[in-house]
């Protein structure tokens, strides 16, 4: 216990340094290209914090990225291979919004879940046939799940423009879904909501389930060394498919929740780039599933500091962006490096 | 200049390489791995470095090559200190390390592996791969290494991929070469060719360090050796004259035995049979396997010797169920029961045990703890509802971990061990299992003395149980010792089986190498006499 | 013993799973906060106060990034120079990015940060999300254009007539299929490729090119392709070139940077163009022989003056077009009067004459108004 206490501190460590190491770039970045330092970083900085409104939805923008964090945690710690996380988070949000429409007149509750199962599913159905293609003939699943996750990302962009769409809406967006299926707000007049919850309770069971259950056991084993696991007497060809499913599925959940939590409908765009953020969150999380929460919320407090910097101060969207991604590419890189030694067995 | 140093007894001028007080504590696991250790090396000499398993040898190398720091100590190199923060900057001193597992790239190249970190270039950018070529094929002519710069290391035989590291330290124009544990997976033929390319290196001017487990090695190649025990230096003294016995002393502190007692016993009923196995690779020109039939009774060990290459491995991967290469004809039982192509999982229900030759890659999961990798076989006896239940696995592995005398954490990943610490973990894992048939591959690679008298020792108590045992091994004293009948393996044929008894070495190593076999007693037309 | 710590887990996730289960099925709150109701998120004391009359901090909220699109060039850059004449003006520009997602968080953090007393906009899609958040941040106003929104003291819309500037750019493209220009030919199909769907391209800008060609001869047929974004020039050029295929010999292009595409399919298959919102003869003189242009910025110069001098119609949308000299077809530019036939031209100064004059009204369906305003207030 106490020494992987101790060596979880050293990669915490690494981490931190890291991030001090970025955010000393990003002030760099801030003094050349501002004209009032000292105001960029404070609302840089401190801004996320200033009030309930921007920290609330600082809080929910962490949300998806909680889901698909754990997702591609999940894949990391099992060794199979994700791509697929954009179009599984939208494909969730799309089924979340079509049971909506078709079961309308369900208690509140009973569709809130009918809807974040539905929408679990198909992102675990879209991951489990990139397992299937790579167990039967061995289709490289980098490969599928990426493919899939394209094309299904058109089809679902065909839905809202056609069948979907709400003719009474100026945006181009699916109809929506009954109002008694919202989660309700935790923190208004912010977008903050229940989801939240279900997000960090998710990472829990994530947890558990790998540290603490059999199942958690023959993926870390085939996850790590498949030779390994088959020579232990370990089925290790049906580990191909399941770390799939349970990844989908809670990159798939992650999209129900963005539609049952704050959107309500269902439009282009509506989860653009949180199936790649998920994989930066994971690795930065060194595909912990408890270490995805902090990272989760590392990503969001970046983003709400850009964006009240933004506003309050006199930096571009372009220079925000930039500082954005130094940092988080810089962390990022930080992970990916680690992950790639811990992979070749250093 | 300081010229000689406490530990050095012998003061003899010209020293190269002094490492002073080095203390070294892994953070991860709080494990001093060296305290105050002086070291040191003299200009030309080849330098053996001796000790037990998880002694610190490794770290001492890694700190001298740049891999490791270390938490005190200096080091200077002809006579200057200097800092070593990085394998660079032991690059720029001239310091090289082949390490105990190989660095290389399958799916490259002889010569894109030994470039690699280096290439030549051509007009500054792009990889100049026939100069690379051309490159390592005068490298290897210059030192005598037989190396096709063409071959996939992937390809190679363990022998080889040795020396693909051996000539990418050269490549750098490293002069001080370190060595870990380079004859541990040699067979004897290779060990003595790579034994002859060190005694050219050294000619040529190069001083070489050399870890080893194997005491004899220490007289036969080296001029000094340093004795480690648990993190410290204990002796460091000129090797003629000294012999396995007295530097077994040194190393563990107490008598070691050298010798293992085998009682006389009478085998039981047959467990495993092979009846005509062939494994046949339509991308091989000869079978792999051909027409093999052996049997192992029950309390009787069955040790197969052979030179690397001639269907050990392959012999293996088929009993064991893990072969992925070519076809396999004919029969396997295993208590009369069909087995031939069965999954491992369904094997090790009907009673197998095994220990691969491959430890690092199949034996173990280098990034799961150690306790992860000691449940893997029976991890289902610590279920309750699903649920992995703690208390007991930490039970399970500290029983393993206090009877096979491992070092190490059972909660740090098994990859931070020594490598024979990684080695104990596996075969505690296999042999502390009652099974009813157990192939063992390469039982004492890279295991030190006493440890491996204590693997003998377990063996012989399994067959003791009733517990067919079917030893691999190319190293041919094991298989004398332990085998109660021994076959030899040539071109993925058995050309001789002999009960053990006045067996001697020269005799077998005919066998091993092709140069006689045996006429076909009992099963005509298996085995067609062949005149060498 | 380690079960009992399982056991706490999963007692604590089924906690949470039912906490939610629970919050769930209380009545969800409402999702718009009214003004009395929620108290302002702005961290400033300076929202609170009425603006003094003698100074206007004006915030322009882009939608999108500034350099491609027309309308919010022409915000910027009215704005600014609004900015020089008057000093009581002061402007601040912020970039909001294509997200669509994240438009409604930022306009009310925007609105919010204390730092303006007017937010001025632009983009049909902003309708909504001004009403929303005038509804949280009290005391901003707002200016829109593009948008129309009715009965909001706090908000004003202008909204051009592009079922006006359709209808004129129909019948130009018509008018260039019709005539006897080397490569246009008897099929009676125009082309359109336009960026993304959206209620002002959906109901009025092609309702009204296909009124405009069917008024020049009801056989005109107008053959559309969505680009599905406003950059990918390369895609652009292969939808035209398809387009052409079918027998297209006069296109249209709306969509922003896509724009480039298309004129390079036109000029390499010798068909024609007419340009849309700005003057693009110089992009391929003799392929693009029109352009029916609106004038965005004049439209924001005229507004920014109505503000300074306190005569906006709070709550009460203007529309404009050809009447009022803010759609314009450029008749005396060398790139028309030089490529295009002369009887055309005469063809098309007469139907432009009676816009302008009002004696042929092209209003705005009140239906297309009403549903415009509606989406915005929100069911
Ligand atoms: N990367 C590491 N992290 C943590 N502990 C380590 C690491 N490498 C080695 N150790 C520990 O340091 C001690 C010395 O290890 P070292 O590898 O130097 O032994 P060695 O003498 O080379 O043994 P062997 O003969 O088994 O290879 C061991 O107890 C080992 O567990
Ligand atoms: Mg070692």
């Amino acid at each position: 216990m106490d020494s992987r206490a101790k060596s979880s501190l050293a990669s915490f460590l690494g981490i931190v340094l890291s991030i001090l190491v970025a955010f000393i770039i990003a002030i760099i970045l801030i003094f050349s290209f501002s004209k009032d330092p000292g105001k960029t970083l404070y609302w840089y900085f401190f801004g996320p914090f200033t009030n309930p409104f921007v920290f609330g939805n600082m809080l929910e923008s962490a949300i998806p990225l909680l889901f698909t964090g754990l997702g591609m945690a999940v894949a990391f710690k099992s060794g199979v291979t994700n791509l697929g996380g954009e179009g599984q988070i939208f494909a969730g949000a799309i089924m979340a919004v079509i049971l909506g429409i078709l079961l309308p007149n369900l208690p509140g509750g009973v569709g809130i879940a009918t809807l974040l199962l539905g929408g679990a599913i198909v992102g675990s159905l879209m991951a489990g046939l990139s397992g299937f293609l790579r167990m039967a003939w061995g289709v490289s699943d980098l490969l599928t799940t990426y493919l899939i996750s394209t094309g299904m990302v058109y089809v679902i962009n065909y839905l809202i423009l056609g069948p979907l769409r709400d003719p009474a809406q100026i945006t181009i967006q699916s109809l929506s879904i009954p109002a008694a299926y919202m989660l309700p707000r935790l923190l208004p007049p912010s977008y903050l909501h229940s989801g939240l919850l279900l997000g960090l309770a998710a990472a829990v069971f994530i947890w558990f389930l790998i540290y603490r259950t059999h199942l958690g056991y023959e993926l870390r084993v085939a996850g790590s060394n498949r030779q390994f696991g088959r020579y232990g007497g370990i089925e290790v060809r049906q580990y191909l498919v399941l770390p799939m499913l349970i990844s989908g599925a809670l990159i798939g959940l992650g999209g129900a929740v963005q539609v049952v939590g704050r959107y309500g409908s269902c439009f282009s765009d509506l989860t653009a780039g949180l199936g790649w953020n998920g994989i930066a969150v994971a690795l930065i999380a060194r595909s912990n599933p408890l270490g995805v929460i902090p990272a989760a919320l590392f990503y969001a407090y970046l983003d709400a500091g850009a964006k009240s910097a933004m506003i309050n101060s006199d930096i571009t969207y372009e220079i925000a962006s930039i500082i954005s991604a130094v940092i988080f590419y810089l962390v990022t890189a930080e992970a990916a490096v680690a992950f790639i030694r811990r992979r070749l067995g250093k | 200049m300081e010229s000689t140093t406490q530990a050095d007894k012998t003061s003899i001028p010209n020293i190269l390489v002094e490492m002073l007080g080095i203390s070294k504590v892994y953070p991860d696991n709080n494990v001093t791995a060296n305290s105050n250790v002086h070291f040191n090396l003299q200009r030309g000499e080849i330098h053996a470095l001796v000790g037990e398993n998880g002694a610190g040898k490794t770290t001492l190398m890694k700190i001298l090559c740049g891999l490791e720091r270390a938490d005190q100590g200096t080091i200077k190199v002809g006579g200057r200190p200097v800092h070593i923060r990085s394998a660079r900057d032991a690059d720029r001193l001239g310091i090289g390390m082949v390490h105990q597992r190989f660095c290389l790239v399958e799916n490259f190249s002889v010569a894109d592996n030994i470039v690699l970190g280096k290439e030549p270039l051509r007009g500054g950018i792009f990889y100049d791969r026939a100069k690379a070529k051309q490159t390592v094929k005068v490298l290897s002519e210059d030192y005598g290494f037989e190396m096709d710069p063409n071959a996939l290391v992937g390809t190679l035989t363990v022998g080889q991929k040795q020396r693909v590291e051996i000539l990418k330290v050269l490549y750098r124009g490293s002069t001080i070469l370190v060595l870990d544990e380079p004859t541990s997976l040699l067979t004897e033929q290779e060990i003595k060719v790579f034994f002859r390319v060190l005694r050219q290196l050294k000619t040529m001017g190069y001083t070489i360090v050399i870890i080893t487990h194997k005491l004899e090695e220490v007289g036969q190649i080296s001029d000094r050796v340093t004795v480690m025990r648990e993190g410290q230096v204990v002796d460091s003294r000129p090797s003629a004259n000294l012999d396995k016995a007295t530097l077994a002393r040194l190393m563990v502190g107490k008598e070691v035995l050298l010798q293992v007692e085998k009682p006389a016993k009478n085998p039981g009923l047959p467990v495993l049979e092979i009846r005509d196995l062939s494994l046949i690779d339509p991308t091989c020109p000869r079978p792999l396997l051909a027409g093999i039939n052996l049997r192992v009774r029950a309390g009787e060990v069955l040790g197969i010797a052979g030179v690397a290459g001639n269907g050990l491995g392959e012999l293996e991967d088929v009993l064991t169920g893990m072969n992925s290469r070519g076809r396999p004809s004919g029969q396997v039982l295993i208590e009369g029961l069909e087995v031939l192509g069965h999954s491992p999982a369904r094997l090790r229900r009907m009673g197998l045990a095994y220990v691969p030759a491959d430890r690092l890659q199949r034996g173990s999961s280098l990034a799961l703890s150690l306790s992860d990798n000691l449940i893997v076989v029976n991890h289902h006896v610590f279920l309750r509802f699903g649920i992995l239940r703690n208390h007991s696995i930490s039970k399970f592995s500290n029983d393993l971990i206090q009877r096979f005398g491992i070092k190490g954490n059972m909660s740090a990943p098994i990859g931070t061990l020594s490598g024979g610490n990684i080695q104990k973990a596996v075969l505690s894992r296999e042999l502390s299992r009652r099974p009813k048939l157990l192939i063992i591959s390469e039982p004492t690679w890279g295991l030190d003395v006493a440890c491996s008298e204590f693997v003998y020792q377990e063996i012989i108590e399994m067959r003791g149980e009733e517990t067919a045992i079917l030893l691999i091994s190319s190293n041919l004293d094991e298989v004398l010792a332990l085998s109660d009948q021994v076959a030899v393996m040539y071109k993925g044929e058995v050309v001789a089986l002999f009960p053990n008894v006045g067996l001697d070495r020269e005799s077998l190593g005919g066998y091993m190498l092709g140069l006689h076999r045996q006429e076909v007693k009992e099963k005509s037309g298996c085995w067609e006499e062949r005149a060498h | 013993m380690k079960l009992s710590r399982a056991i706490v887990v999963l007692i604590t996730v089924a906690v949470l799973f039912s906490a939610i289960g629970c919050a769930s099925s209380t009545p969800t709150p409402t999702l718009t906060p009214t003004p009395t109701s929620t108290p302002s998120p702005t961290p400033s004391p300076t929202a609170t106060t009425p603006p003094p009359p003698t100074s206007i901090r004006l915030g322009v909220f882009i939608p999108g990034r500034l350099g491609d699109s027309p309308p919010y060039d022409a915000l910027a850059n009215g704005a600014q120079k609004a900015a020089l004449r008057d000093k009581r003006l002061t402007v601040e520009v912020f970039e909001a990015g294509f997200d669509q997602s994240k438009w409604q968080e930022q306009l009310t953090s925007f609105a919010a940060s204390g730092k303006y007393d007017v937010i001025y906009a632009s983009n049909e899609a902003l309708g909504p999300l001004v009403v929303k958040t005038a509804a949280t941040v009290p005391n901003v106003k707002f200016l829109v254009n593009d948008s129309y929104v009715t009965g909001n003291d706090r908000i004003f819309t202008a909204f051009f007539n592009k079922y006006q500037q359709g209808y004129l750019y129909g019948y130009m493209m018509a008018l260039v299929s019709t005539s006897t220009l080397p490569g246009a030919n008897p099929d009676k199909k125009l082309g359109l490729i336009y960026g993304q769907h959206y209620t002002m391209m959906d109901d009025l800008i092609i309702p009204g090119i296909e009124a405009g060609a069917k008024a020049v001869d009801p056989a005109f047929e107008l053959k559309t392709a969505m680009l599905g974004n406003w950059y990918d020039a390369k895609k652009a050029e292969s939808l035209a070139s398809s387009l052409i295929d079918e027998g297209v010999d006069c296109l249209g292009a709306i969509a922003g940077s896509g724009n480039a595409g298309v004129v390079n399919a036109a000029k390499t298959r010798g068909v024609y163009m007419v340009w849309f919102d700005v003057a693009g003869f110089d992009k391929a003189p003799g392929t693009v022989i029109g352009t029916v242009g609106s004038s965005n910025e004049d439209l924001v110069t005229l507004e920014l003056k109505n503000l300074l001098d306190g005569t906006i119609t709070w709550g009460k949308p203007l529309i404009v077009g050809a009447e009022q000299g803010y759609i314009s077809v450029p008749l005396l530019a060398p790139g028309y009067v030089n490529y295009m036939p002369a009887d055309a031209q005469k063809k098309f100064a007469e139907v432009y004459n009676k816009v302008v004059s009002g004696t042929l009204p092209l209003p705005v369906p009140q239906a297309i108004l009403d549903k415009l305003d509606k989406a915005a207030k929100g069911s």
